[in-house]
């Protein structure tokens, strides 16, 4: 499996923290504090945006998985699909959890309909639907080959869902998360890298160790089946 | 927002991150080993199995 | 030797819904019942203007009929075993696909037909006839994409085991672009008369989707129809 050569589980992790941990003391002693309104709340942007990229990441992976898996029909794909997608939805929860404490520290709202906020709101449904979709198809292959198809087209939905949200109207608070977009200060850029990084890398080393666990149910079950033989 | 506040809630955002993480990793390697031992077993009682039988057939 | 399949497909559905009519007259029915319901459940106060409710109103009202109309034509099919005996014949899948989905178009065109004149009566005051052009446009862009999405998501459905349950949920996230597109385009055109010139953006992003949709359900549906 191509992700093996990323290294072990283990190693990911030790990097990861490594990453994140040395970010978090970049964040709140080397990078200046944002002189918007926003003020020292900014702060949580340098986890809050890393963590939205990896769940778009995993479900861009998820999206992989499924064309290939239609492809050549082995089921590795489909578990690879499974775990980015449950990874996903984890990292999308987390993105909607941040954003609003963000919110309210930074608007005086838990919640706002702005475009981000609400893009995520629909992909955590979107995605919470594929698990659905697999609860209720009994049959294996079709279970996969469907789950396969829904991940295709709930990725390519995410940024059409994005664009939909510009059509609504700007409501009272129009709250924006955003910290001079791509001209960030260079300290604040470089921080943000080491964050972006380590949370690559803590996805990575997740996906390792969730697939590793797919692999061994599957190694339980057949030798459940053996045993059942030979009984 | 005073700062104080302020620094609640980054506190705040930072510890629901670093809860969400560490429940992520510690579940999926509590079922990881748990997974390992399965196995193991199942497949040591299966090698156990497959001796007895051969060696029955020996004595015949 | 396709489009004589298609035909053949989609003269079949037709005609055995003309036959009974049941589809055509629940979708009907639940439409106007939506209507009256939203009266109820926004007009609390007295002489309550609902002029920037209309596209909210209108969508929400099509895309739930649509869903009804959805589980009702693939829940026959299964029952009856009809796609069997389709998927045994050399037809190629997509053909099938756009049959079925040129099938539902037409019962969603035709529930909106008859709907739109009722709902103008119900809740809108100006006259707009002026605005039927562009109403049109978006009307049909927006049909586009929600029976092509949900044809390919119908199908898929249709083998689980709590179908009328996973089509709502797989569906509705999945159109929610559709959705705030025809609203804010909708409501533009009722309550501001917005020509095409202010829409332009929102029928562009339309179109766009439904490409999108249209090349998806293409190179999924031969999977999603299944063995």
């Amino acid at each position: 499996m191509a992700l093996k050569k990323l290294g072990s589980p283990a190693a990911l992790f030790v990097g990861a923290a490594a990453f994140l941990v040395t970010g978090l003391l970049l964040a709140f002693w080397y990078a200046p504090t944002d002189a918007s309104t926003m003020g020292f709340s900014q702060k949580i942007f340098y986890f809050h945006a890393p963590i939205a990229e990896c769940a778009l990441l995993a479900f861009a992976v998820a999206f992989v998985a499924a064309v290939q898996y239609l492809r050549t029909q082995k089921s590795v794909y489909d578990r690879l699909g499974y775990v980015s997608v449950r990874l996903g939805l984890l990292f999308s929860l987390l993105v909607m959890a941040t954003g609003m404490i963000w919110g309210k520290a930074a608007w005086g709202v838990w919640w706002a309909w702005e475009p981000r906020l609400t893009t995520f709101l629909v992909v955590c449904l979107l995605y919470a639907a594929y698990f659905v979709l697999r609860q209720t198809v009994e049959d294996e292959t079709r279970r996969a080959t469907f789950a396969a198809v829904f991940a295709i087209i709930a990725f390519v939905d995410v940024p059409l869902t994005f664009f939909a949200t510009r059509f609504m109207p700007a409501g009272l608070h129009p709250v924006v998360f955003t910290t001079g977009g791509a001209r960030m200060e260079g300290s604040m850029l470089f921080t943000f890298c080491l964050t972006m990084i380590g949370m690559t890398l803590l996805l990575a080393a997740l996906l390792r160790l969730e697939l590793a666990e797919q692999a061994l149910k599957e190694e339980l079950d057949e030798l459940k089946i053996r045993a059942e033989a030979g009984a | 927002m005073s700062l104080q506040e302020a620094v609640k809630y980054v506190a705040g955002a930072y510890g629901v991150i670093l809860v969400a993480f560490f429940a992520s990793y510690w579940s999926a390697a509590r079922r990881l080993r748990s997974l390992e031992r399965q196995v193991r077993a199942l497949k040591d009682a299966l090698d156990k199995r497959e001796q007895t039988t051969a060696g029955g057939e020996d004595d015949v | 030797m396709g489009r004589r399949q298609y035909a053949a497909i989609l003269r079949k559905d037709l005609i055995r819904e003309l036959r009974t009519r049941e589809m055509l007259v629940s979708m009907f029915l639940f439409v106007m019942l939506a209507l009256v319901i939203f009266h109820f459940a926004f007009s609390v106060r007295a002489g309550t203007d609902l002029t920037y409710f209309t596209g909210g109103m209108l969508w929400v009202t099509f895309v739930f009929g649509a869903l009804l109309g959805l589980n009702r034509s693939f829940a026959q099919e299964k029952d009856e075993a009809c796609l069997d005996g389709l998927l045994l014949c050399p037809v190629d899948r997509v053909t099938i696909f756009l049959a079925k989905m040129s099938g539902n178009l037409i019962y969603l065109l035709v529930i909106q037909v008859l709907a739109v004149p009722v709902f103008s009566l119900f809740f809108i005051k100006t006259s707009y006839a002026v605005h039927l052009g562009p109403f049109l446009l978006v009307v049909l862009l927006a049909d586009l994409g929600i029976c092509a999405l949900g044809t390919l998501l119908a199908t898929i459905s249709m083998s689980s085991r709590a179908r009328d349950l996973l089509l709502p949920i797989v569906f509705l996230p999945l159109v929610v672009p559709v959705l705030i597109a025809a609203t804010a385009a909708t409501t533009g055109i009722f309550a501001r008369g917005d020509g095409l010139g202010s829409l332009g953006g929102k029928l562009l992003f339309l179109a766009v989707y439904d490409a999108i949709f249209l090349v998806a359900a293409y190179g999924t549906y031969e999977f999603a129809i299944g063995e």
